[in-house]
């Protein structure tokens, strides 16, 4: 028999803060983020006047400011980046390996399209919400398939190449919708959504996918003790009463459901999902099932600040988040391929 | 608990692992699986342990197929030491046990002081306590392989089935393996265990089912089951049987060219 093998890499075990605290901790950094989130924008806005102004129920432009602008947006900063960073705990906990993102089963690049279909359709003019609606309904087409595709007794690395496959398809349909769009002006502005941004959004928005995500975080969180079990492989996974047709079913729906919506309202946030796990995963002592609630609130965090420094950032016109986390993200990315490289050698 | 296989087959692309198959294997005994390798020793196990269903005949637990006792109620009953396990993340040794209290876990309710009692003993019966809060890339193939063992033990379950826990171990932690599975045995559980040498299983298997080729060659106590005709015919190769204190010993000597 070969001796047992740890994938991943070998590191001295750190001090691990408890699980308490470090939850705690970031809750915090949360609630301080998203009050900031709340008083920084373009326009000046008095903050303890506006909400004087909407306790008492005066419509001031303050109020509107608050209410109608800062306060949709800090909340998708909250909800999406709390998504991203849940779905990618609970996706590389199912690979196991930690190069894995929300996105690798293919529904946000579903998500993307229906929402780019949208736009092509010119649906997005004429009904409100057609936008967020064409996103959810390619996110669950996404599912569909993939459940189609897959099947009960799947195994998980034919999951990922039916994801592989289906974000091909929706990487080529939504080329195809850019290369046949009627206008140029069409074109930019689905270009412009694809990059991903907080900003204009309504609290309509943040009402119509708020029950998504938190089904969709219900079924995640719900995944902790599987994912715990496939530390060990996916035999002794299923000696340990791990059924994994039902967790594929469950990983797949709460992402589709969480981050599916999330880029139904937004258009694609990346790196999130890669880059919060990854740097608290040390933090839970590698433990899975710790990881979920961790780096939800650590991909909140994340969300929240890089939309912060969107605002504060004053080059020319707005930057879109998801340029922002994307140019922090990748060299993230390369680091840590630079670093497995060098630990496989 | 008792684990029938009543004419078990398998099959892969037509050619056949497992010939039907007959079994019955009580509790409180430590039964050897042995043969070649391809035998399909390792298929037999993850037959018994409910990991792969076979093509035909069925299962049985105290009577019960696997499919009316559920994969959460069989997991808590039958612990599984799979070949050459592999461990995802850096884990500590001490969370890596823990794993195997995951069947006694239910959603948002856990009796933590009974976890951590079956951890603290499934550490200390492989001696493997001191390397609690070490992870296991840090450790000799040895020790991962003792962990490991730990691991299923902590399930506490009355069924350990494990495949070649000892195949990596020097002689002094073969011996403690052999022993700890004994033990284990002693205590009512029933130890199904795949091994190679064919002195640790003389000595200390209460049974031993020798496979060839998917069928079952000879079944019963060490001895009978340990002659030199079987093994000859099995694994081709000549041995030196003796008694040591009264207990047989057997070594693979020369390969038989007489095939």
């Amino acid at each position: 028999m070969t001796p047992a093998t740890t994938t991943g890499w070998a590191r001295s075990p750190r001090a691990v803060p408890s699980r308490g605290w470090l939850l705690t901790g970031l809750a915090l950094l949360v609630l301080v983020l998203f009050v900031t989130s709340l008083a920084v924008g373009r326009a000046p806005l008095p903050v303890r006047q506006a909400l004087a102004d909407v306790l008492h129920g005066r419509t001031t432009l303050a109020s509107l400011v608050l209410l109608e602008i800062r306060l949709p947006r800090a909340l998708l900063g909250l909800l999406v980046g709390m998504s991203l960073g849940l779905a990618g705990a609970a996706m590389q906990g199912l690979l196991r390996n930690p190069l894995a993102e929300p996105g690798v089963v293919g529904v946000s690049g579903c998500a993307a399209f229906g929402a780019v279909l949208a736009f092509y359709t010119g649906l997005s003019v004429t009904v409100p919400l057609a936008l967020p609606l064409g996103g959810i309904a390619g996110a669950l087409l996404a599912v569909g398939l993939l459940a189609l595709l897959t099947g009960r007794q799947a195994s998980t690395l034919t999951l990922i190449l039916a994801g592989v496959a289906l974000n091909s398809l929706a990487g080529a349909l939504t080329a195809l919708a850019l290369n046949l769009a009627p206008n140029p002006y069409a074109a930019v502005e689905i270009v412009f959504w694809l990059m991903g941004s907080l900003a204009d959004r309504s609290l309509h928005h943040v009402f119509l996918v708020l029950a998504l995500m938190l089904v969709g975080w219900g079924l995640l969180l719900r995944t902790a003790q599987a994912l715990d079990g496939l530390t060990l492989g996916e035999d002794t996974a299923r000696s340990l009463g791990v059924r994994l047709g039902r967790l594929h079913l469950q990983l797949v729906v709460g992402t589709a459901l969480a981050v599916g919506s999330a880029v139904a309202v937004t258009g694609t946030i990346g790196f999130v999902g890669l880059v919060i796990p990854h740097l608290l995963r040390p933090l839970v002592g590698y433990q899975p099932s710790r990881l979920l609630l961790t780096s939800a609130l650590g991909g909140a965090a994340l969300t929240l600040a890089a939309d912060i420094a969107v605002r504060l950032l004053t080059v020319g016109p707005e930057l879109k988040l998801g340029v922002v986390t994307a140019l922090f993200g990748a060299p993230f990315f390369l680091a840590l391929l630079h670093r497995l490289r060098r630990e496989t050698l | 608990m008792r684990i029938e296989a009543r004419g078990v087959t398998i099959q892969a692309n037509g050619v056949a692992l497992l010939h039907p198959l007959d079994l019955t294997l009580d509790p409180g005994s430590l039964v050897g699986v042995m043969g070649p390798n391809g035998a399909g020793k390792t298929t037999l196990l993850r037959v018994l342990a409910n990991l792969q269903r076979p093509d035909g005949g069925r299962v049985l637990y105290d009577g019960v197929p696997a499919f009316h006792l559920g994969r959460t109620t069989l997991a808590r009953q039958l612990a599984y030491l799979a070949q050459g396990a592999t461990v995802h993340w850096p884990l500590t040794v001490e969370h890596l046990v823990g794993r195997g209290r995951l069947p006694c876990r239910r959603l948002w309710r856990q009796d933590a002081r009974a976890d951590a009692r079956a951890v603290t003993a499934a550490l200390r019966a492989t001696e493997t306590e001191a390397l609690r809060h070490r992870t296991l890339a840090t450790l000799s193939g040895g020790e991962q392989m003792r962990v490991l063992l730990a691991r299923a033990l902590a399930v506490e379950a009355p069924v350990l089935v494990a495949d070649e826990p000892i195949a990596a171990l020097d002689p002094y932690h073969q011996l403690q393996v052999m022993e700890v599975l004994r033990e284990t045995a002693r205590h009512g559980t029933l130890v199904v265990v795949v091994l190679h040498d064919l002195t640790l299983a003389a000595r200390f298997c209460d049974r031993l089912v020798l496979l060839d080729a998917g069928l079952v060659v000879a079944d019963g106590a060490p001895d009978v089951v340990l002659s030199a005709a079987n093994l000859t015919r099995v694994y081709r190769v000549t041995v030196v049987r003796d008694t040591h204190d009264g207990a047989l010993y057997v070594v693979p000597w020369s390969r038989h060219q007489g095939i």
